[in-house]
């Protein structure tokens, strides 16, 4: 991404607010606009309010699942917003589901912030790869 | 010796024969219908006195036949029927320990009709003896292919024949449910078994769950902290916070090594096979392992032959597998620190073989020989210092075995260590992957 284009806004849902507040500092100290949400209703809320373009979402969450989460996005949302799941389960079927949901990257935690900025990247890419992103 | 004769069909008996054959026939299939109770090993045990059902056409073998069980001195409850359909409803409505079952009867005894009587009797396993006077082979061997569990031509029975036959089916019958009843009993503790490692799968998940998630949040903050992201910091600090992110690396390690072990236990090893280049995965690890070694001052090497086939592997265990290794070099070596790794072909055993030589301590013979058993530390008092829960070589072992590998220690005290394990190449008889 050019200097000229503009930082995509990234949506991040987690229920552990110490996480949410840790990658908000984060991605926001790299110039992302960032959104959260704790759960599922407000973080689908948060995608309709502010169209993010990625999307970082925990999986375990309170009233949905973060897979659940990604179909209500994916219908609220016009663009392909990419998604990147997080999650602390060791459970195999989420790296498979996560596929199934079109992620570009599935990142155990903890993760460093190398690792979570390379899934940021990925998912820059796949939107440039589609033309800015705007689906 | 007694002996009772055999009674001959006629004509008239033929026609009357085949009109029963089909009232047993359907009387067998209106009895199967019906509901029943499951029998027991132990309900054939309390059973006191045998009862046993006498089937026979002919009144006067029948009376000899009892005479002869009489004479063997032991209580038998013999009741009697003289054709099919009147043995159909007895065999139902009462729990008869065996049949004596004449082979030739008016209603006839067609194939598998001896099975159709058990499924009538709700027992599965009810001896039945068949009773003949056409003593062939050919009869015996029909008798068995149908399942009767002995055959007495009625011409050579005798009390000692006749009590024999009876106690030995009898005696495999009481068996037969024995062994059905521990196998049931099995599936049912296996079912158990089951639903309790259901119970424990989901228990590592919580744990996983519950463990990494206050970790992430500990790591990420002192990693912002440290990378200047809330403010800027000095060097003490900075190497402080990196001795903190590190303790939280630590501490992830041994939950994972300790669920990977758990789940083992429970599950078996799990691996994901793809096609690898396994300079790739060395490279691949040691970049993973380059910090800590850096911190270490350690100096690690790697070696590769050219053109080495792919293998089918687990990336992510394999590079556990070298990570742990190489961690373990620098940990515990002293002074200048050196890791010597190299990739060779062994193309005769049709493996590749990595080698991982350190110039630590070294392992004595004693300890050598348990440093892949589950929750072994290799301690003392030098190397006090290194804590870890003895899994991450046993879990090493574990992950070679289940590609096929092996993993071998050689190791001379004060010299050092060399760590090899060996892993199967693709080749074309074994190639079922594309490679990744």
């Amino acid at each position: 991404m050019t200097n000229s284009q503009k930082k995509p806004t990234i949506l991040v849902v987690d229920d552990h607010t110490p996480i949410l507040q840790a990658l908000k500092l984060r991605l926001e100290s790299a110039n992302y606009t960032v959104v959260i949400a704790h759960d599922c209703v407000s973080g689908a809320m948060q995608a309709r309010e502010t169209n993010p373009d990625i999307a970082v979402l925990d999986i375990n969450l309170p009233g949905g699942s973060g897979f659940e989460l990604a179909n209500r996005i994916d219908s609220i949302c016009e663009k392909n917003v990419r998604k990147i799941f997080i999650t602390a389960s060791r459970d195999e079927q989420f790296r498979y589901n996560a596929a199934k949901h079109g992620a570009v990257e599935f990142l155990e935690k903890p993760f460093t912030s190398a690792t979570l900025f390379d899934a940021i990247c990925l998912a820059e890419e796949s939107m440039l790869s589609a033309g800015g992103g705007a689906c | 010796m007694p002996s009772v004769k055999t009674i001959t069909t006629n004509n008239d008996a033929m026609n009357r024969k085949a009109g029963a054959q089909e009232a047993a026939a359907k009387a067998l299939f209106d009895l199967a219908l019906q509901p029943k109770t499951v029998r027991t090993a132990d309900a054939a045990v309390s059973t006191a006195v045998t009862k046993i059902l006498l089937i026979d056409d002919c009144p006067l073998d029948r009376k000899l036949i009892c005479q002869l069980i009489a004479k063997s001195g032991h209580s038998y409850d013999i009741a009697e029927a003289d054709s099919v359909s009147a043995s159909l409803t007895m065999v139902v409505e009462n729990a008869y320990d065996l049949l004596l079952l004449d082979y030739r009867l008016p209603d006839g005894i067609g194939p598998g009709y001896i099975a159709k009587l058990r499924e009538c009797a709700n027992n599965f396993h009810l001896p039945i003896i068949i009773l003949t006077g056409h003593g062939d082979e050919h009869t015996a061997i029909e008798s068995f292919k149908d399942g009767a569990s002995d055959y007495m031509p009625k011409d050579d029975m005798s009390t000692a024949s006749l009590f024999r036959a009876v106690n030995n089916a009898l005696h495999k019958a009481k068996l037969q449910l024995r062994i059905n009843e521990q196998r049931r009993e099995m599936i049912e503790a296996n079912e158990i078994l089951k639903a309790k490692n259901r119970e424990i799968s989901c228990f590592y998940q919580t744990v996983s769950h519950e463990l990494k998630t206050p970790l992430t949040g500990a790591r990420e903050f002192a990693s912002l902290v440290m990378d200047g992201v809330v403010g800027e910091i000095n060097e003490e600090q900075k190497e402080l916070l990196a001795c903190s992110i590190e303790c939280c690396d630590s501490l992830k390690i041994l939950v994972d090594d300790l669920l990977d072990a758990a789940e083992f236990e429970n599950d078996g090893m799990r691996i994901s096979l793809q096609h690898w280049a396994m300079k790739d995965i060395v490279e691949g690890a040691l970049a993973c392992v380059g910090l800590a070694a850096q911190n270490e001052s350690a100096d690690i090497r790697f070696t590769c032959e050219d053109n080495l086939p792919l293998v089918n592997v687990d990336k992510t265990r394999i590079t556990q597998v070298i990570s742990n290794i190489v961690n373990n070099a620098v940990k515990f070596a002293t002074g200048v620190k050196s890791v010597d790794l190299s990739l060779t072909l062994n193309r005769q055993a049709q493996q590749l073989q990595v080698d991982i030589a350190d110039n630590g301590p070294g392992i004595d013979a004693e300890r050598i020989e348990k440093i892949f058993e589950k929750f072994y530390q290799v301690k003392d008092n030098t190397e006090s210092k290194h804590s870890g829960m003895g899994l991450g070589l046993y879990l090493c072992k574990k992950i070679i075995e289940a590609h096929g590998g092996s993993i071998t220690v050689r190791s001379s005290v004060g010299e050092g260590s060399v760590f090899t394990f060996t892993i199967p190449f693709v080749t074309q008889e074994n190639n079922q992957l594309q490679p990744a």
